[in-house]
């Protein structure tokens, strides 16, 4: 069989190498998107990871409190654990730094929203105290007493650090050189005493690693008396008993886990993120599958002849549905290969798009490291086979049921069965019905997974829909085609005739654009939402926080003599004080934030669900000691305005009445609003992140701005940001997020157009005898040309008006549906004219110029020797 | 006595065009003795490549029954029909049909490829077969460059060389000029005799069919006529 398969596919395949290039770039770029996708997210997962185990040295065990870290003096009783033999205390804050003594740099101005400074690196700073390093062996290997020496140096010179030896490289530093980190927006210079040679510690975080002394990173990053974790080292099979017993007496906001636990977490935080990433990459695959289709089908019309011998000569029916399944098995093998090895190329543009947006939105540091998951990549193959065998299955099967006798007479009707248009508009009908099942279902259990079940059936339900459309489109565009002449009418009829084929690339068009529009419209009304919901809160008029404030994860403070201080200054009539923890609340992270809310009732301008008036939400919040969620925060724990909420404060869990529930879109994880004196009750521990300042009428903000600016002095780098400049930050960051999109898109859209250059040039081949019969009763080549760009144009044409109508739908999947079980945001759904219109053209051009090269086959070539017989 | 090579029972074959039901073969009953040459010949429609092509299983009867070498074929399923065509039944077409993709030996060694036999052998046995048809020096050519005669003396190789015990012939020489139509006939007739196979040939011919055993002449599906011919020598 082996060998009938070399003689009757492989060669014919190696004949038509251009064609089954087009298909197997179709599949590959499907593939590589996925792969590249998965590479990326894997790898910034991954290397969140690596850094967790580079960090965590020998520990076993972790004792952590989320938020502010938990009381040092724990440290002395949590060493006497029964079955502990080793414990060392960390405090660990993200820093922005810079090469050399940065402290002369004088920050005369303030930093445009997103800039760094010159801080151009971010530092993971470990403070560690050396006596109780040496069984992690993080400061120093074992024997390694050079850096042992320089871990007691820490002890004994503050202001001291270790580096790695990749970031003294990168930055062009040695032992004795300087760094300087941001601390609360001030610059700190530490001297670094020596370079760390764990190997480990070169790839956590891409070597940006740094240990210093305990006591000095406290007083830097103003976490006086606090450590945020505790690492152990267990005797042998004690790791169970001794994590119940230290659960059996650590306060509510500590807990003793794996280490692991916090990549789990983090998993969790970006599973919904990573989960939508990944449904669009399926989209590219989506489309690829039509590609296949229509290629074997397309083998199976011109063959039909053949097919015909064959069968007369004695291939049975399972031999050649074999042979038509071999050849869409090795396009699919082709592609998914060639795919997986696209996908590597290109996850490192993924890789730093999807970091960005992981670090912006999760805080998730970026990694420039790509992992190489060979699993990943074998599963892009393996998508790439099944995918391609599930396409060529139908066409196979058709040319297995191919009756000998009859395609042996000369001037056989070659042409498959007209579809049963009938027959697949029902069925059509009935997925999209069933989409709408699977919607309500979806709806009611709260199964976000259900909304991609529902896309696939809309997708799969408006294709089925496809061939009666095909028929629909050509019948109605017959008229204006009269009128356009002769050539524009038989490639009008071409359409008709080769519905069954026609169909199957509108069908392709048709998952483009309705995904082009689906995504547009989606963004485009997610978008405006925003931007209503930050004109809407962001009522201040300048924004202060010290630059590296998102890098430290909320570890920075604001000086509070410069808090106080800024009340003061004229033009100011409200200042609004910011501070938050991330505490574990069921098994999700959840920030808690605590603001003045008498300030935000009377100048803010919070957005309640329900439309209840703000000030009344905020009253009982301050008179009754309640607080507000967010909508994300609300849907992921199933909480309403008058349930409670338990949240683990430092001295125990708290129960708090929800008073209102409000739009917030700045994270997907879900935050809980309290007023500042809740929340200094519950985590004693006052400091203030961020202000915001509104100012009197007719007070000026530049004014103000410096004002504040000559107030916090020269030594401090702050983000001090005009309102206006703030909102246009954030949503510079919203279509950042979005960016991959529309990468995403145009690679399905490509793989689309591919199909419309592929199945054109099949059928103008196809019908090379029509088209020298043309040309030998007088029509000249430009009419010929005009016959082809007319078909290429109407499959445009009519794949993205159904496209339209698919995006329609997704639309509003996407929006009411997906969106809501996975972020629990509310979306107001805005659908512009103009981005229908506007794809109907894009893909109507786009198409009609992919039929330029099936125009030019189309008149190549003399006309008697197509219509010579054989 | 040997069983007959091809036996047709009261065999009724109908097709419908449109709406309207044709009678191609009307309850047709014939036998046909192994080792000979049998001519069918009569008007187009009369039945004739309706005939061969259910001796070959490639369609069924609306009614009676065909025997190949005593085996009913209504009682066999259509992989059961491909195995037996592919082992015992070698047919020979008016447009050749060769496959444009492979070369002259190739399609010829196509048929022992599909029993399962290995390549080198299959293509060796093909070159012998070019041999006796005289095209070995074409062996390595594409169909596209041969000649009417030269497609169909390879046609003729493709269906000797699995030694099937029953070759069938529809029109063979419709499609050549006058010379090369007799070479192909006495070919074809010299090589079945030869391989001791069973010749069916449907023609309209009456050079073709002067070279035949028997001639059986169908008119609206019935056999009209049916004829042993004596030949002088």
């Amino acid at each position: 069989m082996f060998s009938v398969f070399r003689w009757l596919v492989w060669r014919r395949l190696a004949r038509e190498w251009r064609r089954a290039s087009l298909t197997v770039l179709g599949v590959a770029l499907g593939v590589s998107v996925f792969v590249a996708i998965r590479l990326a997210s894997g790898s910034s997962l991954a290397s969140f990871t690596e850094t967790v185990d580079a960090v965590r040295g020998r520990a076993e065990l972790q004792v952590s409190a989320t938020g502010d870290g938990f009381d040092e003096r724990l440290y002395a009783r949590i060493r006497r654990e029964p079955g502990v033999t080793a414990a060392a205390p960390v405090v660990e804050v993200h820093a922005l730094a810079a090469a050399g003594d940065q402290r002369a740099r004088v920050a005369a101005t303030a930093v445009e929203p997103g800039e760094r400074a010159g801080f151009e690196e971010t530092l993971l700073l470990l403070g560690l105290d050396p006596f109780a390093e040496r069984p992690f062996g993080r400061l120093a290997g074992p024997g390694d007493t050079l850096a042992a020496a320089a871990g007691l140096e820490l002890l004994a010179s503050p202001g001291t650090v270790m580096v790695t030896r990749a970031f003294a490289a990168r930055a062009g530093l040695a032992a004795g050189d300087t760094v300087t980190l941001l601390a609360a927006g001030a610059p700190v210079a530490l001297r670094i005493v020596a370079l760390l040679g764990r190997e480990e510690l070169q790839q956590a975080m891409g070597g940006n690693v740094a240990l210093a002394d305990l006591a000095t990173v406290q007083e830097l990053f103003a976490r006086g008396g606090r450590l945020d974790r505790v690492d152990l080292i267990v005797q042998p099979g004690a790791r169970d008993r001794v994590q119940r017993s230290l659960a059996s007496w650590l306060p509510a906001a500590s807990r003793a886990e794996s280490p692991r636990t916090r990549t789990k977490q983090v998993e969790n935080l970006v599973r919904a993120f990573s989960l939508n990433l990944l449904a669009l990459s399926f989209i590219a695959i989506f489309v690829s599958t039509f590609l296949i289709f229509n290629a074997v089908a397309l083998a199976v019309v011109r063959q039909r002849h053949d097919i015909g011998v064959w069968r007369a000569l004695g291939l049975t029916r399972g031999q050649v549905l074999v042979l038509f399944l071999g050849e869409g098995l090795l396009l699919g093998t082709l592609g998914g290969a060639l795919g997986a090895a696209l996908g590597g190329l290109l996850a490192n543009a993924a890789l730093a798009q999807v970091g960005r947006t992981l670090e912006t939105l999760y805080l998730v540091a970026q990694t420039d490291k790509l992992w190489l998951d060979s699993g990943v990549l074998a599963t892009g193959i393996a998508i790439g086979v099944l995918s391609s065998l599930v396409s060529s299955l139908a066409p196979a099967l058709e040319a297995a049921a191919t009756p000998a006798a009859a395609t042996l007479r000369e001037g056989s009707f070659l042409e498959a069965r007209r579809p049963p248009y009938a027959r697949l508009a029902w069925s059509g009908v009935g997925l999209l019905a069933a989409a709408g099942g699977v919607t309500l279902w979806t709806h009611l259990a709260r199964a976000p997974l259900g909304g991609f079940v529902a896309a696939f059936l809309v997708l799969a339900g408006f294709s089925l829909l496809a061939p009666a459309w095909t028929r629909a489109s050509a019948r109605l565009a017959e008229p204006l085609a009269r009128r356009a002449g002769i050539a524009a009418t038989l490639g009008v009829r071409a359409v008709e005739e080769a519905a069954a084929r026609a169909s199957v690339v509108i069908a392709a068009l048709m998952v483009a654009v309705g995904m082009l529009v689906a995504l547009t419209v989606m963004v485009g009304s997610f978008r405006r939402t925003v931007d209503q919901w930050v004109t809407q809160t962001l009522r201040g008029d300048l924004y202060v926080e010290p630059v590296g404030h998102r890098a430290s994860l909320g570890a920075t403070s604001l000086p509070a003599e410069l808090v106080a201080a800024a009340a003061r200054l004229p033009g100011v009539v409200a200042v609004d004080t910011y501070r938050a923890t991330t505490v574990t609340a069921g098994d999700r992270l959840v920030q808690c934030v605590g603001i003045e809310l008498a300030v935000q009732r009377d100048y803010g301008g919070l957005a309640f669900s329900g439309g209840e008036d703000p000030r009344d939400v905020l009253n009982r919040a301050i008179s009754g000691g309640g607080v507000a969620v967010t909508e994300s925060f609300a849907h992921h724990h199933r909480l309403q305005a008058g349930d409670s909420v338990s949240l683990p404060s430092a001295s125990g869990a708290v129960r708090l009445r929800i008073e209102g529930v409000f739009q917030d879109y700045s994270t997907d994880a879900g935050a809980v609003l309290m007023d500042r004196s809740l929340y200094e009750r519950l985590w004693p521990e006052p400091r203030t992140e961020s202000l915001a300042l509104y100012l009197a009428p007719g007070a000026s903000s530049a004014e103000v701005r410096a004002a504040f600016l000559e107030l916090a002095g020269p030594a401090r780098w702050l983000y001090v940001t005009p309102n206006q400049a703030l909102r246009r930050r954030v949503l510079a960051v919203f279509d950042e997020t979005f960016r991959i999109t529309w990468a995403l898109q145009g690679i399905a859209v490509t793989v689309a157009v591919l199909g419309v250059v592929s199945t054109l040039t099949a059928l103008v081949l196809q019908r090379r005898r029509e088209l020298a019969t043309l040309r030998a009763v007088g029509a000249r080549r430009s009419q010929l040309r005009t016959l082809v760009l007319v078909e290429s144009a109407l499959l445009g044409f009519s794949g993205s008006l159904l496209g339209c109508g698919s995006g329609l739908v997704l639309a509003l999947l996407l929006v009411h549906v997906i969106n809501r079980q996975f972020f629990g945001w509310t979306i107001q759904l805005t659908l512009e004219p103009g981005v229908f219109t506007g794809a109907v053209v894009l893909m109507t051009l786009t198409a009609t110029l992919a039929g330029l090269l099936p125009a030019r086959i189309a008149v190549a070539g003399e006309a008697a020797g197509a219509l010579r017989t054989e | 006595m040997s069983l007959p090579a091809l036996r047709f029972d009261a065999v009724v074959k109908e097709f419908s065009l449109g709406e309207a039901r044709v009678r191609a073969l009307d309850g047709l009953t014939l036998e046909l003795a192994a080792g000979t040459f049998t001519a069918i010949v009569g008007r187009s429609g009369s039945g004739k490549s309706t005939l061969l092509n259910l001796a070959a299983g490639l369609d069924r009867p609306t009614s009676g029954e065909v025997f190949l070498a005593g085996q009913p074929l209504s009682r066999l399923g259509d992989d059961e029909i491909t195995r037996l065509r592919r082992e015992r039944v070698g047919v020979v077409y008016q447009f050749f049909h060769l496959l444009p993709t492979l070369e002259v030996r190739e399609n010829v060694a196509l048929p022992l490829l599909l029993e399962g036999v290995p390549e080198s052998q299959a293509l060796a046995r093909a070159g012998a077969l070019l041999a006796e048809v005289g095209l070995e020096p074409r062996a390595r050519a594409r169909p596209h460059t041969l000649s009417g005669g030269e497609l169909q003396r390879a046609a003729v190789a493709r269906a000797l060389v699995h030694e099937p015990a029953l070759v069938l012939a529809d029109e063979p020489t419709g499609n050549l000029d006058t010379r090369s139509a007799a070479q192909v006939v006495a070919l074809l007739a010299s090589l079945v005799r030869r391989h001791g196979a069973t010749l069916v040939l449907v023609t309209h011919s009456a050079e073709a069919s002067a070279e035949a055993d028997r001639v059986i002449t169908l008119s609206d599906g019935c056999v009209v006529h049916d004829a042993a011919m004596t030949r002088n020598g």
